[in-house]
């Protein structure tokens, strides 16, 4: 049965000075005296804060130097009956001096400024497609999608016109992917005419070609795929190894990395054009080829994110376009290839393998690598046949696959908890703070292809306790439906699918991902739990919208206020559409009527 | 005479009352612990109160409660249910358990109809009258308390343990008092056990047997 999400409050938060004329002037009225108030939930602050107590219909709101919260006992939903409303996100600052209740929205004066806290009733489609405009009008850099820094806290549209992610073409396969899904959808139920189909297949194949163009601009023509580019006017990020392409050369040049390992003025032939049709990208913007300086030294999570957009793409566009279905085939034989000739490693311009983008064994024997084993090996176990997924069967890689496979890959692929845990120990920290929640996804996809893509059901079983190896432990306490829904496509529920949480998700989660902080620190109705080395996590997993803003690669317990640069940081859409709209695709959700049943 | 001294613990203390009581009038309850029963981290719990101390003799079960328990009567009283019946005795401060088992062959000094088991003399206290006289609320029935007590560290930190009964693979509740002035939401799985420690300044802070009272390394060493 699918989860059907109905139209449900969502918070929409907009700034004004007091003396904006918008401003309601029953916001600088007396307050009146304090309603009667005696809770029956725990409360975001203790009664000796509350200020200011009104009851307007159903509801209380309850204010004071702590901010402002809604207590319905009526609502529906329990975690929608106490509603905390704080700095930084919904106030500017916490120290409320009067409030106006008009409706179900609500005006808030506080020390600095004045917040309207619009509790709009949207549904989870309309959800997403504000957050998807918000991040194609602000965060698309050259159709790349990550993040983005603001100038001024708060106000989008400062979003700075630079500005570079070292997993920027994994974070753009993701989204892509989010929209291929959109499109099929769309395609699907209303038809590949009509406007909106048009539309969202015009940004699915931006952020396709964006992809792609990582896979050429460096010109080598083996299979490497950069992690990003700058153009020459931009200012050049010194986290890494770039290259510069001029002419028929690509120079290393000058960064901290690059000094430091000798690397500067290194150099590789251009050998293998772009693809006139992923030029647009940089042409438009009146830059040539000339003007590239791409960022080298690629991980294993950008090839797990590429390589699945690419299954995605072909699909879902390669019936429609031939040409470009023919690109990513090529893209795809090259890239695995490229794995395969190089002993199971991506190698750059140095002729060797790159920090993170290894699968070989003799990595996994290593200090480092013993702990991404797991992880990496069954990536390499998922290429192959989903390489295969793309192209067609091909011999060599499923000789490969087979004998991964005999030679430990099998076991090997469902020991990522018994590894994690050792290493936790021997790093003296509980294994929660060992976490690295990026290879979450990593580690979803790459168990959902090899379920999907295997079928034979002695494997698949050993595919599904190696996803549980992350699930049971890690991931599925997350409750992140980005997790949940392709597991419930190829195995439907376990013990940590929760669709209450899954809704919860949806309902709760911002129409902005503007990321400032709340003020969850300090909140009188959460307890918490410290581990051995000072990491603390909440007692309960909170709504969204009440906990930090992020990509879905941070820890949703984590007992924090803020994450990816607060209130003058913009966080792509991806963990809201891709969720969205890959439960919308296999059928895992829907939307319900006009009336929250 | 004294003959079996049992603490219940884990799962016995999943069990109601009213079947603690049966299974101990019926002299099947198992010895547990082997010290005595007075272990540090031993105690008893109120709602639906898990007897952590059953002392068998001539025919009469008295059930000792540690000082912690405030919601119970100071005095000695009867814990009932149905035609079932237990002499509860609540310890006092500073009192030990040594004391208490000195205080066994004095019964008859604490109870004066100690053979007969007459409710003339003797308060009476039904379970759900223990259920409810309870400062702290857990918020649905699945999750149950199985300790109230004051921090072993002697900060005056209450601590409190309360378990998943297996009923359900995911419960959100909460926790409120009133009196000890604080409320959390919890998250909790199938048959999880939780600890929790509160502070004079009300925070609450999850901890395990442990009680946060010593650094993990110091422990270890």
């Amino acid at each position: 049965m699918p989860i059907v999400l109905y139209p449900h409050k969502s918070r929409v938060i907009t700034f004004y000075s007091a003396d904006n004329p918008c401003v309601p002037k029953e916001l600088f009225c007396d307050m009146g005296e304090n309603a009667e108030f005696k809770p029956v939930y725990p409360t975001p602050f203790r009664k000796k804060d509350f200020k200011f107590v009104k009851k307007v219909g159903n509801a209380y709101y309850v204010a004071g130097e702590k901010g402002l919260f809604r207590y319905c006992d009526s609502e529906k939903e329990e975690y929608d009956r106490v509603m905390y409303f704080s700095a930084d996100r919904d106030l500017k600052d916490n120290d409320v001096q009067s409030f106006f209740v008009d409706g179900d929205n609500i005006w808030v004066k506080t020390k600095t400024s004045v917040s309207h806290i619009e509790l709009k009733v949207v549904t989870m489609e309309q959800k997403a497609e504000m957050l998807r405009e918000e991040t194609c009008t602000y965060i698309d850099r050259k159709g790349m999608i990550s993040n983005k820094l603001l100038d001024e806290p708060w106000n989008i549209e400062s979003a700075r016109k630079f500005g570079h992610s070292d997993n920027d073409g994994g974070f753009t396969a993701e989204f892509c992917m989010g929209e291929i899904l959109h499109y099929a959808y769309l395609k699907r139920e209303k038809g590949a005419d009509h406007p909106e189909t048009v539309k969202i297949r015009k940004v699915a194949r931006r952020a396709l070609d964006a992809c792609m163009l990582l896979m050429y601009i460096h010109g080598r023509g083996d299979g490497f795929v950069c992690r990003s580019y700058v153009t020459t006017d931009a200012p050049l990020p010194d986290d890494g190894l770039f290259m510069h392409r001029c002419g028929d050369v690509a120079t290393v040049v000058e960064t901290t990395d690059s000094i430091r390992k000798g690397y500067v003025g290194r150099q590789t032939k251009i050998v293998e054009d772009i693809p006139e049709c992923f030029r647009y990208l940089y042409e438009d913007e009146g830059y040539t080829a000339d003007d590239i300086i791409f960022k080298c030294d690629t991980s294993s999570d950008e090839i797990t994110l590429q390589l699945f957009n690419l299954y995605y793409a072909h699909i879902i566009f390669g019936e429609e376009e031939k040409e470009l279905d023919a690109l990513i085939i090529d893209r795809t034989k090259k890239i695995i290839n490229h794995i395969l000739d190089n002993g199971h490693e991506l190698h750059d311009f140095h002729g060797g393998p790159t920090s993170w983008a290894r699968w070989s064994k003799r990595y996994f024997e290593s200090g480092i690598g013993w702990c991404d084993g797991p992880l990496n090996c069954s990536e390499l176990l998922m290429y192959l046949k989903l390489g295969q997924a793309v192209c067609g069967y091909n011999e060599r890689w499923q000789n490969e696959y087979e004998s991964l496979l005999a030679g430990g890959y099998e076991k090997l692929c469902t020991l990522h908890y018994d590894r994690a845990f050792s290493a936790s120990i021997v790093k003296q920290c509980d294994y929660i703070e060992d976490i690295m929640y990026g290879d979450h996804m990593l580690s979803n996809l790459t168990f959902f292809g090899l379920t999907c893509f295997e079928k034979d059901e002695r494997l698949r079983n050993i595919y599904y306790k190696g996803w549980q190896s992350w699930r049971a432990t890690s991931s599925g306490k997350e409750h992140h439906p980005v997790y949940d829904i392709p597991f419930a496509v190829n195995f439907g529920t376990d013990e940590y699918y929760d669709e209450e949480k899954i809704k919860m998700w949806f309902y709760r989660t911002n129409c902005s991902y503007i990321a400032s902080g709340t003020s969850l620190v300090g909140r009188s109705d959460v307890a918490t739990k410290e581990y051995r080395a000072g990491y603390r996590h909440t007692s309960y997993l909170l709504p969204p919208d009440e906990r930090y803003i992020s990509k879905q690669d941070r820890d949703p317990w984590e007992y924090k206020n803020e994450d990816s640069h607060g209130k003058i940081g913009l966080e792509m859409c991806t963990a809201y559409t891709f969720s969205y709209w890959m439960g919308r695709y296999y059928g895992i959700i829907e939307e319900g009527g006009d009336t929250n049943a | 005479m004294l003959e079996n001294i049992v603490v219940l613990s884990g799962v016995d203390k999943q069990k109601n009352a009213e079947a603690i009581v049966s299974a101990a009038l019926a002299q099947q309850v198992k010895i547990i612990e082997k010290n005595g029963g007075a272990s540090r981290f031993a105690y008893c719990d109120s709602v639906n109160n898990m007897l952590p101390v059953i002392l068998n003799g001539a025919g009469v079960y008295v059930c000792i409660f540690s000082a912690d328990v405030v919601s119970l009567p100071e005095e000695p009283f009867y814990l009932t249910k149905g035609n079932n019946r237990v002499l509860a005795y609540r310890m006092k401060q500073g009192e030990t358990f040594e004391d208490v088992l000195a205080l066994y062959n004095r019964l008859g000094e604490i109870c004066p109809d100690f053979d007969c088991i007459s409710t003339d003399s003797m308060p009476e206290c039904d379970f759900e009258e223990i259920e409810n006289t309870t400062d702290i609320y857990v918020s649905c029935d699945n999750v149950k308390f199985s300790a109230i007590k004051n921090c072993e560290d002697g900060s005056g930190d209450l601590v409190f343990r309360v378990f998943e009964t297996g009923e359900k693979t995911d419960t959100r509740l909460f926790i409120t008092s009133d009196g000890y002035d604080f409320g959390f939401w919890l998250d909790i799985r199938e048959g999880e056990v939780k600890t929790f420690r509160v502070g004079k300044d009300s925070i609450v802070r999850e901890t395990n047997l442990l009680e946060g009272i010593a650094p993990f390394d110091e422990m270890l060493e």
